[in-house]
């Protein structure tokens, strides 16, 4: 019997072992590859933070892995003051889609948009991921304006209009009912234990490391199915609790799309009132009624964001919002860049439904170079 | 179904599952039938190939050993051995010889109007058909009892971890342990997981890694003097890492299987002089090639210059056994010359070829050695002669690279190379250290079976972590082409 025990203990120490060493091997691997720390937090949340006016921003110098946060705090290379003498300076504002989720480093849109233009241009990007356009006034008040910009070019995401119930809000809500639940009830040792253990797994590097090793090693047919039997699964789920047995809406509402419509007016209008040249352009998505059986798994990802909405609500939307982008580009005289129109819908291009791979950052850096550089543009000239 | 993909995994998952659960009888059968899925995985037509050609050669066993007469067992011998050749010759260089001879009607001015078919390479045919032969001639010679039983000789030709790409198991080996029953034997099973896991990281770490580099420069027709070298380095250690990789992972699963298969290689980049690396090489082939035809031809119990004779002809064949092209041939010849320049250096006994006493000495000529290993590499890895001439032109002018640049090349050459060399380099001390008469107690700190089990426990997550984090893309074998 004892010497079972110990036959036990001694695996367990050694399976221990193995996994510490796996933990510390990727610890290490970070701080090589990414100069992450060997210890603390390590999640993309150390990019940003709010600010006291509840205004998202990135967090300067600041580092995850392939995102890299300048002096300034801005996705992109150092700006060293003074060297922009003689440049034409543009500022990319935007949310995830213009800061760049699945591009390599240096090849989201505005960095190749800069490569494009030449030396004799600045492009700088400010997007911040999750940004809702009601705050980016008060964003470009406390933290754009100071770049003294010739040009704003704007690529606004609609669909926080429409039905901003994500799955990262619920997480966020969920979190904090768990937190008052806890802070309301008596201590319960065991449970802050599990909660602890659960943390603690959390803040594991090397599973995520694995899981992406697994996800390469598995058959992408068969990955494929279960990912997208998953998401159904939870789609399904989500409409249960979320919409009460009503079907998703096949339109949006009609006030949703004011309010946008609305909110960009505002922006735009404030923008003006600096002499800022501005930039619009329609916000392109690669899902159509036409091409929905070949991107199922795309839908369903989208809509565990957007579940109030069906496929023909997605893009009833998105035809409306691009409609009142336009209209907004129309009647404050705006140029716009049609990139709904341009930018090709395949997988090529996108990584998901909204953000682009390095070819449809390619595609759309080079739209707008064209588009700055033609006649249709006034031309710029310090 | 490649040893490094998810297919295979679930494969031997569930053989090995079942397996166990079966008597000796059923064990060979679900072995059988699982060898047969493997093979038809790649191509199912070529089961009838395989089929054929196994029930020749087991009733050929049969009758030359149940014939009483001499001559009729020669003429049964040479049956088995003419279809197996004429299959092989067929399949294998069809293709390659129908070519030649179109290109060299060509050159004299005639353009004949018929057209060659296209024959596809049945893969693994070199290794079973020389694993076939060797059991008929094996019988004639009275070295071998033919198996009564079909099922297990059907086995030992087509046993799925070899029957792609060896090692070429000899009957006398491999057929005592179909025909005898296989207990789970957990140590046994734990030491085949351990061939797999190593095998896989000097496929995947190592071997596919370096690929991409040798790939990328062996492609690019303006690398320089300086790059090939670095690339044909890398390309000795891709094909060693390719290979041994390929008969760890077979030996492992064929351990977990309870059969045992013999070493393919003994660190053959340690080899001091070309029979010794041919000690050390590929041993299954470059035994077979001795015993079947070097020996047989007069080996070298016979003038020496028909020893010479003989080392060229053997070499040649092998170079053509490995493939069917003339960059094959010219490999085998190179080998072929450089054994014959060893034996007649030999002959004129050169002292210093002789030494063992150093281990300075002995890594000198190491070195040397490795460095020969590596030119025949180039007429290996080459695509045409063309290839071979610039390669060679580039390296002996040494057209050379920025200085920085080439430090980056080799920083990432040794990277994929550190590894497995230091733990060769283990190996070759601890089965070194009686001739350098070194203290043997010291073994013990150099010999990684005998480390504790948290060092073990750590040293195999690092192993794994490099496997898993720094592995390249699957990549196919590069003896299955053979």
């Amino acid at each position: 019997m004892m010497k079972i025990t110990y036959q036990y203990i001694n695996v367990c120490f050694i399976f221990l072992i193995f996994c510490l060493t796996l933990e510390f091997l990727a610890r290490v691997d970070d701080k090589f590859k990414y100069n992450a720390p060997m210890f603390g937090k390590y999640s993309p949340d150390i990019l940003r933070e709010y600010d006291a006016e509840r205004i998202r921003h990135n967090i300067p110098n600041a580092q995850f892995e392939k995102w890299k946060i300048n002096n300034l705090g801005f996705r992109g290379p150092d700006i060293k003051t003074g060297t922009n003498v003689g440049k034409i300076r543009i500022v990319c504002m935007g949310a995830s889609e213009t800061f760049g989720l699945y591009e390599s480093q240096n090849k989201d849109w505005p960095r190749q948009l800069n490569e494009i233009l030449g030396d004799n241009y600045d492009v700088i990007n400010t997007a911040v991921v999750g940004q809702f356009l009601d705050k980016w006034t008060v964003y470009l008040d406390k933290y754009v304006l100071d770049l003294q910009p010739e040009i704003i070019i704007m690529v606004v995401n609609p669909f926080n209009y429409v039905d901003n119930i994500s799955t990262h809000n619920m997480g966020d809500t969920k979190k904090q009912i768990s937190q008052t639940k806890q802070n309301n009830k008596p201590l319960n040792l065991k449970k802050s234990f599990i909660n602890n253990v659960k943390q603690g797994i959390g803040s594991l590097r090397i599973l995520p490391k694995i899981k992406i090793v697994i996800k390469s090693v598995l058959p992408q047919e068969i990955l494929k199915k279960y990912q997208l039997m998953a998401m159904k699964n939870q789609v399904i789920a989500m409409e249960r609790v979320k919409l009460n047995g009503q079907p998703p809406a096949d339109s949006v509402a009609p006030e949703a799309v004011a309010s946008f419509q609305s909110d960009l007016d505002t922006l735009v209008k404030y923008i003006k009132s600096k002499h800022i040249k501005v930039v619009l352009s329609t916000y392109p998505m690669l899902l159509r009624n036409e091409n929905m059986e070949d991107y199922q798994d795309i839908f369903y990802d989208f809509r565990r964001f957007y579940i109030k909405l069906s496929l023909k609500g997605i893009i009833d939307a998105l035809a409306k919002c691009n409609n009142s982008i336009k209209y907004v580009a129309g009647e404050n005289r705006l140029d716009l860049i049609d990139l709904y129109r341009i930018l090709p819908h395949s997988k090529i291009e996108f990584g998901d439904n909204v953000h682009y791979t390095d070819a449809g950052s390619l595609a759309i850096a080079s739209s707008i170079a064209e588009y700055l550089r033609s006649d249709q543009c006034i031309h710029i000239h310090k | 179904m490649i040893f490094n993909s998810f297919e295979f995994f679930v494969f031997f998952c569930v053989v090995v599952g079942l397996y166990y659960c079966f008597s000796h009888h059923w064990q060979n059968c679900l072995l059988l039938i699982a060898s047969y899925v493997f093979y038809g995985w790649w191509d199912w037509r070529f089961l009838f190939l395989i089929f054929l050609s196994t029930s020749l050669d087991y009733f050929c066993g049969l009758l030359i050993y149940n014939e009483p007469s001499k001559t009729k067992k020669h003429h049964y011998v040479l049956i088995s051995i003419i279809i197996n050749l004429t299959l092989l010759g067929f399949f294998k260089y069809w293709n390659f010889f129908s070519d030649t001879l179109f290109s060299s009607l060509h050159f004299i001015g005639i353009h004949p109007s018929f057209t060659m078919i296209n024959v596809i390479l049945p893969v693994g045919i070199s290794f079973y058909t020389f694993q076939k032969m060797a059991y008929s001639i094996d019988v004639f010679r009275g070295k071998q009892k033919p198996t009564h039983s079909f099922l297990n000789f059907a086995l030992f030709v087509s046993f799925f971890p070899l029957l792609l790409a060896g090692p070429i198991e000899r009957a006398s080996a491999l057929l005592p342990q179909i025909e005898n029953s296989r207990q789970f034997n957990k140590d046994k099973f734990i030491r085949g997981l351990n061939l797999i896991f190593w095998g896989l990281f000097m496929k995947v770490f190592v071997a596919d890694n370096l690929a991409v580099i040798v790939k990328q420069i062996y492609g690019n027709k303006n690398s320089t003097g300086v790059e090939y070298i670095i690339a044909t380095w890398a390309f000795a250690f891709q094909i060693y890492g390719d290979f041994s990789g390929y008969t760890d992972i077979a030996r492992g699963v064929s351990k977990c299987l309870g059969i045992d298969l013999i070493h393919n290689f003994k660190n053959p980049y340690f080899s001091i002089d070309p029979s010794d690396f041919w000690r050390r090489w590929h041993i299954s082939l470059s035994t077979w090639l001795r015993d079947y035809l070097y020996i047989p031809m007069g080996g070298n119990k016979t003038s020496r210059e028909k020893t010479y004779r003989n080392l060229m002809v053997t070499m040649l064949l092998g170079g053509l056994w490995h493939g069917s092209a003339w960059n094959f041939i010219i490999w085998g010849g190179f080998h072929g010359m450089l054994l014959c320049i060893h034996r007649f250096s030999k002959n004129i006994k050169i002292v210093f070829m002789e030494s063992h006493s150093s281990i300075i000495i002995y890594m000198a000529k190491a070195f040397v050695m490795f460095q020969f290993i590596c030119i025949g590499w180039i007429f290996f890895r080459a695509e045409s002669y063309g290839q071979i001439k610039t390669i060679m032109y580039h390296i002996v002018t040494l057209s050379s690279i920025p200085i920085g640049q080439a430090f980056d090349l080799l920083g990432k050459v040794s990277f994929f190379i550190a590894i497995p060399f230091a733990v060769m380099l283990f190996q070759i001390l601890k089965d070194n250290w009686v001739i350098w008469e070194f203290d043997c107690k010291y073994i013990k700190y150099v010999d990684f079976r005998c480390q504790p089990l948290y060092l073990k426990s750590f040293l195999y997550a690092c192993v794994a972590y490099l496997l898993c984090f720094y592995g390249a893309k699957a990549q196919s074998f590069i003896y299955l082409q053979f």
